[in-house]
């Protein structure tokens, strides 16, 4: 796939999807499912629009699509509360934001002649905000807390030590989280090519 | 909780857009045409999904342990119940009806408004506590937006290399507030404390 699909990512450039990033990435096991849950999200809801397309009057299409994403959203919920409670209360309301999550609508009301061809270009750019989940989610709890989550499922997750002791306690705050997510989409920013006719701001 | 507590809380130590990054793309990636609007729309729109929210949650969802089900209910009934409210106002309000429609179709499925409505449901266990925790959180969020617009405004006024300069100065600047907001709120709760 183009180098070009991955680097405008959602969040760093349209700032879609941005609240789970800064919020939901406090330690990797996190990270890792909330991106999970939004890439999933973003390719079934656009599934779920395309069928609705295919087969319904245009003014059902935009409710169905509304009620496909509230459902996956409680599926996640139900799924979650099986998998780990720990889980599902550390990521607190941004499992039932993944209804109206920004990416998720976004991808979902993606358009096109060939539907089944929409698939890849969400499938990439959904690595692209998994990627930004999970490095921003890893620096920030090695950084914030000297470990590593990991979302297996039980009462709690199960930590690794990486560190001995915490570098930047202040990583695990939201604070930490738009620092870590600013120095990203900075680091984002470098390795896009400039725009022509544009260098250093003023 | 005190009415005091439910503002504090909902205006600083769990504001929306510093502690939870709600409505960062309806703060910064529209134009800022029509600001006060948005504003006023998302106000609004706080207050009524709250309201809604909390009546879901109350009488339904929790008496039937279908605490899952909230995003759903969210869905089939807010949302419909907030483009109802934005398409009668747009009527209502001739002169600003198409900037009405516009922001309010963007806030009718965004993270902003659904995120301060539970958060309210989740501070405040009665309806009235609910609408004060949502109105307080429109505000803090408004507030939030207009001390970060500034900064980020004084700062690209000066030489901003092109890697920081819009997003990246945008979310350093937020890890600087919620840094200020975050200490303030300490400071307080520990000078009550004493």
């Amino acid at each position: 796939m183009k180098r070009q699909q991955f680097v405008p990512n959602p969040a760093l450039v349209s700032l879609l999807g941005l609240a789970p990033l800064v919020g939901a990435t406090a330690t990797f096991a996190d990270g890792l499912v909330i991106g999970l849950l939004a890439v999933v999200g973003a390719l079934l809801g656009y599934g779920a629009s395309n069928l609705a397309r295919r087969h319904l009057e245009a003014r059902l299409v935009v409710p169905v699509q509304l009620a496909a994403i509230g459902i996956y959203a409680s599926l996640c919920l139900v799924a979650l509360g099986f998998w780990s409670s720990a889980l599902v209360k550390e990521l607190g309301i941004y499992v039932p934001l993944l209804a109206v999550n920004g990416f998720v609508v976004h991808e979902a009301r993606r358009t096109g002649n060939r539907p089944v061809a929409g698939f890849p270009p969400i499938l990439a750019t959904g690595l692209g905000y998994l990627a930004v989940a999970l490095v921003v989610s890893v620096l920030r709890e090695v950084g914030g807390a000297g470990t590593i989550s990991l979302p297996l499922p039980g009462a709690s997750p199960r930590e690794i030590a990486v560190v001995p002791f915490p570098l930047i306690p202040l990583l695990r705050s939201p604070a930490g989280g738009f620092l870590v997510l600013g120095a990203f989409a900075a680091v984002n920013r470098l390795l896009t090519p400039a725009p022509s006719g544009r260098g250093v701001t003023r | 909780m005190s009415w005091l507590a439910i503002v504090s809380i909902s205006m600083f130590s769990s504001n929306a857009l510093l502690s939870w990054g709600l409505g960062f793309r309806t703060a910064f990636a529209s134009s800022r045409e029509g600001a006060g609007m948005r504003f006023l729309i998302v106000l609004l729109f706080a207050i009524v999904a709250a309201a809604m929210l909390w009546g879901l949650s109350t009488y339904i969802v929790m008496p039937l342990g279908l605490q899952w089900a909230l995003p759903l209910a969210y869905m089939l009934f807010v949302v419909p119940t907030l483009r109802l409210m934005a398409r009668g106002f747009a009527k209502l309000f001739a002169s600003t009806g198409e900037l009405f429609v516009i922001s309010s179709d963007e806030l009718t499925i965004s993270t902003l408004v659904f995120g301060m409505s539970l958060l309210a449901v989740r501070t405040a266990p009665s309806l009235p506590d609910c609408l004060l925790a949502a109105a307080s959180a429109a505000i803090g969020w408004a507030a939030a937006v207009t001390l970060l617009g500034a900064i980020v405004r004084r700062s690209e006024a000066g030489p901003v290399p092109r890697s920081m300069s819009g997003i990246p100065l945008l979310l350093v600047s937020a890890a600087l507030a919620a840094m200020v907001v975050a200490l303030a709120t300490s400071s307080l709760a520990l000078g009550a404390g004493r």
